[in-house]
């Protein structure tokens, strides 16, 4: 039992003599330091948003109603209510064309170095106006000519449909809605459209006319309806 | 030292799962790819007018150039023959009388009108003159 009591006096005194070297090696060991703390250290990615504009509507990428505002995973504006080929109704064969001039600005800082207009496909339906009175034209889209200019100041290519090569030629039933449909066009090769630093813009405008030479009776009271979908990216 | 018979099988089998393996890697890295972009999408439409000559006569009958009443289908012709009936009683002598009307979007604007009798309504844009 004596030896036990000793045992412990012997633990009970290496522990405090280990915490007193502790106590004096902190206190007394000591050097020259310098230090720097970085806490302002962020990370912060760009932003690309596009806007559209005919001079009356204005759209942009995020569907918001101004510059600004949450950006989605698509950041893809499938509600914008500007019409690509003015929407003027009661057009008829050979009537003065309707013009539409479309205005893209990258309202973000980062300047894209890809742009693109995807066409859908061409739909008709009976014309809003026409009081069930309509044409029995199944190709009516074929019955519209269309021209589609690059006006920007400095564009490689000044038309992006029919040809990518100079101006535009004058409307002609060879290049119509139906041939325009399904097309793609972009900036690569070098081709017709204008990619977009932060804050520039592009123009475009876009021609279309009822052919005098092919359409006929049939052709009364229809509309036809073709989706543009324009984008820029990194 | 035993040799074991070749299995072509297993070589094909072996040789599919590498291409398989190989076209999951490339769309794996396709579907793994992003970059910021930001799109506008909108409609775009044509439409065309209507033009349709209605005759109204004394008679219980009116006509229409596209042969129906109000509506119906437009066809390809160029002349529209309007046949205005008249009513027998107040005037015998034109009972099948003819109203040919030449409607033809090229020349709508001046669409010729012809009638013997009867009075003859010519519609257009929603508006009625009466000649």
């Amino acid at each position: 039992m004596r030896r036990i009591g000793g045992h412990k006096r012997a633990l009970v005194a290496s522990l405090a003599a280990v915490a007193a070297l502790g106590m004096t090696a902190s206190s007394t060991l000591g050097g020259f330091s310098a230090g720097i703390s970085n806490s302002a250290s962020t990370f912060s990615s760009a932003t690309i948003q596009l806007e559209e504009s005919n001079g009356t509507i204005t759209c942009y990428s995020t569907g918001s109603g101004g510059t600004g505002g949450p950006v989605t995973a698509t950041n893809t504006n499938t509600t914008c209510t500007i019409n690509g080929l003015v929407g003027t109704l009661d057009q008829v064969p050979g009537g003065t064309a309707l013009t539409t001039t479309l205005t893209f600005t990258n309202v973000g800082n980062h300047a894209v170095t890809v742009a693109s207009l995807v066409m859908g496909a061409c739909t008709q339906a009976t014309a809003s106006d026409a009081n069930l009175y309509v044409g029995s034209d199944t190709s009516f889209c074929n019955k519209v000519d269309v021209t589609i200019a690059n006006t920007t100041t400095g564009a490689i290519d000044k038309c992006v449909y029919p040809t990518q090569v100079a101006a535009c030629p004058a409307l002609a039933n060879a290049d119509n809605l139906s041939t325009l449909a399904a097309q793609t066009f972009t900036a690569a090769g070098p081709g017709p459209l204008s990619v977009l630093a932060p804050a520039a813009s592009a123009t475009y405008v876009v021609t279309v006319q009822l052919d005098s030479g092919v359409a006929t009776n049939i052709d009364q009271g229809l509309t036809a309806t073709v989706p543009f979908t324009w984008s820029i990216s990194q | 030292m035993a040799r074991f018979p070749a299995r072509p099988w297993a070589h094909r089998a072996l040789g599919s799962l590498g291409l398989l393996c190989a076209l999951l890697l490339v769309l794996t890295s396709a579907a793994g790819a992003s970059a910021f972009k930001a799109v506008v999408s909108s409609n775009g439409s044509f439409s065309t007018s209507t033009l349709q000559l209605e005759g109204t006569t004394a008679g219980p009958d009116n006509c229409y150039s596209t042969g129906s009443g109000a509506g119906g289908s437009v066809t390809a012709s160029k002349h529209a023959s309007v046949y205005a009936r008249l009513a027998d009683t107040d005037r015998p002598a034109l009972q099948h009388c003819l109203v040919e009307c030449h409607h033809d979007l090229d020349i709508g604007r001046q669409a010729e009108r012809d009638f013997l009798d009867g009075e003859l309504l010519f519609v257009r844009g929603g508006g009625a003159r009466r000649f």
